[in-house]
């Protein structure tokens, strides 16, 4: 029976590719421009960030296809092999890990650096579709322990790294699958209390001094002076400065004073919604919005038409993992939240986060691909 | 839906930032930030000397700054592939202040190259610039990393000073001041550092004027050029009133004495104010001047370092000064003599002795109580109750001053009184200093107020007032500038140190037959009288001679000569005086103004 795990092109869900190229197009011409407008000499213009994009894109590409002609059920048989190798990699980047800027992040890769705790996300996503799969005792309180448990450890890793943004990635995730997957929502409401309580116990004990600065900055920012924010919320105030010049139509393509002048730290990853702003205006919001929200439509079609628990939790774990992240790249861009170091999917330059989100996308195509998803929930009725 | 509540309210915000009165507010601060506006600072005009030789002037100088911020940078470049990158300090946390270690190479570079490692830029510029610099690559090391550590424990203390919460912000704060490291640096070393600023990170150059003085000025002139200074903080006020920011005035340098504080307004200038508009790179589109730039005037002094020089020869190794001046416009020519600490021999005031004897004469002849020709018998040393050098027996004016008589003249002072000899001495200005801009300028005496002996003025102050002994004292200059105006024909024009700006308006105050018997006087002084023989009547020269008793028990002299020449048509006013010699001043001052008098003949007389 498990014979129909075949692919078939036809499923494959060719709406969610073309917004997907959509964005990648775009992030490669707001990388061009961050190449066209930066002043010579600068690191942006030594460091040709769009040809190095294009090749992540490919590379991603690769390895989505790869994701996406492996069966995504024997990837969930081997899901918990999938986590362990996550966690050795999450445990040797303290072993052997690159620091950049205080935080160890990276393992050396000789030609590229690898983040695990891009790879953990989507890890994470499998294991918690893997684990739910044949099971309902997430409808107890005692059966979210183990879901808990998944999501906790890399959690904690990632937050001990520091890197308190990709850490706190975890926590909707966990709660959408869980929810998804049928956990009761009073049970879940009662965590979320449990979690409220507990924070001010994790933010004097869990954070380091600069994770509190940053949230300490976004907090606390009517309170400062001119000199204190030009500090401490410099980046923040660059990005809305750079964001409020663009006015409804923008300054034009590498045209953004912003953006020429290299004033928002990170415009090319973390903070490339400043180019975009500044130098598309309205429009370009209007794009990229409405590019992230067919994509999230189509994503929320096909979980919805998904009849397989784990395929279901899969898809939705994925969605959810790209709308946190887009939006709390997006709301740090514009002073909504805290700055933290989650890149825009699809957009933002960098290896690990295009490979993972390409992975990830790779699995949700495959899940969509495979007829067999209609033989799920009947059968184990 | 849940989902696209936060979208919503992220849409909302973008709107309202991009549209309306935030975006109009982002583009202007982004305008502002990108222009950057500048001060000027005028040029100080620079001083010459009549011949037009360059007595002082300013110069580019360079200083050298240090950014503690950006020493903490470390450049490093791959030895096989030449890419280049840069780790900077990382600043303490709030909460653990404690002195940071020079970052380390960063992530070994991605190129293929066998024996590929980092190397740190930095100490090989260092020693190029320690060599520019003229010092030992240790040193300049020592000091820099002595500026580092100490500004780096100044911000940590101003920091643990400060709230917790602002540890950051006070430490930034204190890092970002620059420090001096050198001033007034080889321009080979200022250029090193500016071509090359990627190389030396963490240095700044600063350019600033350095006000330079001709190098083998004569001591005497140099008094007179003066010196500059920063302003002093009491002064702030008043150039504030002026309408100067007080930043331009922590920057810019006053005259502190002679004509650089005497004319200091006129070299001062005025500020300029410039925008540099700038692309948001960093390129300069476009300079604008604002405000333009006044640099300093230009000034040409009156004195001329040929005749300064010449003074000094002729003085040699003698204490005491030299005045020489033009008598038809008051340009003091040279203002020479030793010049030590609170003492200048041309400005000095000290007692004149004889050489007051025709401005007594004059006083007599304009009261009209002058002692009739030949009514005054001269019995030399018997003479009482003062004593004379020689039997003149019965004498006239011109003879009394050409032959120094004393009993002629204490008799003129008494006859004419204190009212009539303080009268001549405002008129011919010598009753106060001038303010030529020599801070050591003395003398002047008010014969007006009541006499340093107590009021009424009794008979023997007035009787050796008369001879210029007792309550008078006179600097040289005020003896030239006496002898300048019986020598231009009563005009008084006040003295200057500045060329083509004396007034020669002033019409005579002096009789012409007044006049014309005292000048008879000086002229015999020089072919008969006191100064004969002397090597002036070569020069065609008046003048009167001078000995000064210093106190009645002390045996040494003022010696002085004051006398102008050509005697017909006076183009040159001399006064010597040499202090505390064994010699009259027909015998030691005389023959220094001959000397002097002879340098300026061959030097082309006075243009």
């Amino acid at each position: 029976m498990i014979r129909d795990d075949a692919l078939s092109v036809r499923r494959i869900d060719f709406r969610i590719v073309a917004v997907v190229m959509a964005l990648c197009a775009l992030g490669y011409f707001l990388q061009v421009s961050v190449r066209m407008a930066a002043p010579e000499g600068s690191m942006e213009a030594r460091w040709d960030f769009a040809t190095r994009q294009l090749r992540w894109y490919g590379v991603g590409f690769l390895a989505g296809t790869v994701a996406l002609l492996v069966p995504y059920r024997r990837v969930l048989d081997r899901a918990y092999l999938l986590y362990a190798a996550g966690l050795l990699l999450l445990l040797l980047v303290f072993v052997i890990g690159v620091s950049v800027k205080g935080a160890r992040r990276w393992i050396d890769l000789g030609p590229a650096r690898l983040q695990p705790s891009e790879l953990m996300k989507v890890a994470t996503v499998v294991v918690l579709a893997r684990y739910i799969r044949f099971r309902d005792d997430q409808r107890t309180l005692r059966g979210l322990a183990i879901p808990f448990l998944l999501a906790g450890v890399p959690m904690f890793l990632i937050l001990r790294e520091p890197d308190l943004g990709t850490a706190l990635l975890f926590v909707p995730l966990l709660f959408s699958v869980l929810y998804a997957s049928g956990a009761r929502p009073k049970h879940l409401a009662l965590v979320v209390a449990m979690g409220v309580v507990s924070s001010p116990v994790v933010y004097f004990f869990g954070l380091r001094d600069y994770q509190r600065q940053r949230v300490e900055a976004f907090l606390f920012r009517e309170e400062l002076t001119e000199v204190q924010k030009r500090q401490e919320g410099w980046q923040g105030e660059q990005a809305r400065l750079a964001v409020a010049s663009g006015g409804v139509f923008g300054h034009g393509f590498a045209e953004g004073p912003q953006n020429r002048a290299g004033a928002v730290p990170e415009h090319q990853t973390d903070f490339i919604f400043t180019v975009l702003a500044e130098e598309w205006g309205l429009p370009g919001l209007a794009l990229l919005v409405g590019l992230f929200w067919l994509l999230f439509w189509f994503l929320a079609d096909l979980a919805r038409k998904c009849r397989d628990p784990a395929g279901k939790i899969l898809v939705t774990g994925v969605l959810v993992l790209l709308a946190v992240q887009a939006y709390v790249n997006l709301a740090m861009t514009v002073g909504l939240g805290p700055i933290t170091g989650v890149p825009l999917p699809f957009v933002s330059y960098g290896g690990s986060s295009i490979l993972t989100t390409f992975v990830a996308l790779g699995l949700v195509l495959n899940v969509g691909a495979r007829p067999g998803m209609d033989f799920g929930a009947e059968d184990f009725a | 839906m849940l989902l696209a509540l936060p979208w919503l309210l992220f849409v909302w915000r973008v709107w309202s930032l991009q549209t309306g009165e935030s975006a109009r507010a982002a583009r202007q601060s982004l305008q502002r930030s990108f222009d950057r506006e500048s001060s000027v600072p005028p040029r100080r005009g620079s001083l010459r000397d009549r011949e037009g030789r360059l007595l002082a002037w300013d110069e580019s100088g360079f200083d050298l700054l240090v950014d503690p911020r950006e020493l903490g940078v470390v450049d490093w470049e791959c030895t096989g592939c030449g890419r280049s990158g840069i780790t900077r300090e990382e600043l303490p946390t709030a909460t653990a202040p404690v002195m940071p270690q020079r970052p380390g190479p960063p992530e070994p570079c991605a190129c293929a190259a066998p024996d590929a490692r980092w190397r740190d830029r930095a100490p090989a510029a260092r020693t190029l610039l320690a060599e520019l610099l003229g010092v030992e690559a240790a040193t300049l090391e020592e000091e820099l990393a002595v500026l580092r550590e100490t500004s780096w424990t100044r911000a940590l203390a101003a920091a643990a000073a400060g709230r917790a919460r602002h540890h950051r912000t006070l430490l930034l704060e204190e890092l970002g001041r620059l420090r001096k490291l050198r001033a007034d640096v080889p321009r080979a070393a200022a250029l090193e550092v500016y071509a090359h600023n990627d190389l030396h990170r963490g240095i700044v150059v600063d350019a600033e004027p350095v006000r330079r003085i001709a190098p083998d000025l004569d001591a005497s002139m140099a008094v007179l050029v003066g010196t500059t200074g920063p302003v002093h903080a009491e002064e702030v006020d008043r150039l504030r009133a002026e309408g100067l920011s007080t930043a331009r005035i922590y920057r810019m340098r006053i005259g502190r004495s002679g004509v650089e504080r005497s004319r200091d307004e006129a070299l001062r200038g005025s500020w300029g104010r410039e925008v540099e508009v700038r692309e948001p790179g960093g390129a300069v589109v476009e300079h604008r001047v604002v405000e333009e730039v006044v640099h300093g005037r230009e000034i040409t002094l009156s004195v001329s370092t040929a005749l300064a020089e010449a003074a000094r020869n002729a003085l040699g190794s003698r204490h005491g000064g030299l005045v020489a001046l033009d008598p038809r416009t008051m340009e003091i020519l040279a203002l020479a003599g030793e010049s030590v600490e609170g003492f200048h021999g041309a400005v000095t005031a000290c007692m004149p002795g004889s050489v007051m004897k025709p401005l007594t004469a004059l006083a007599a002849l304009r009261a009209g109580t002058e002692p009739p020709d030949g009514s005054l018998f001269c019995r030399g040393r018997e003479s009482r109750p003062i004593r004379c050098t020689h039997n003149h027996g019965a004498i006239s004016l011109e003879e009394a001053i050409s032959g120094s008589c004393n009993v002629y003249f204490w008799r003129a002072g008494v006859a004419a009184g204190a009212e009539a000899l303080s009268e001549m001495g405002r008129l011919l200005r010598i009753d106060r200093p001038y303010g030529i801009g020599v801070s050591l300028e003395g003398g002047g005496t008010d014969w007006s107020q009541e006499s340093p002996v107590g009021r009424p003025w009794k008979r023997e102050h007035l009787a050796n007032l008369g001879i210029g002994q007792g309550p008078i004292l006179m600097s040289p200059l005020h003896v030239a500038v006496l002898y300048a105006i019986i020598a231009n024909g009563g005009r008084p024009i006040a003295p200057t140190l500045v060329r083509g700006e004396s007034d020669r308006t002033a019409a005579p105050v002096l009789d012409a037959g007044h006049l014309r018997r005292v000048r008879a006087g000086l002229e015999a002084t020089i072919v008969e009288g006191t100064a004969r023989n002397r090597g002036l009547e070569r020069h065609r020269a008046a003048g009167k001679t001078g000995t000064a008793q210093i106190r009645a028990d002390d045996p040494s002299l003022h010696a002085w000569f004051a006398g102008y020449a050509p005697a017909e048509d006076p183009r040159i006013v001399v006064v010597v005086v040499v202090h505390q010699q064994d010699g009259s001043g027909g015998e030691v001052a005389a023959p220094i103004a001959a000397r002097f008098l002879d340098a300026w003949e061959r030097a082309g007389g006075t243009r």
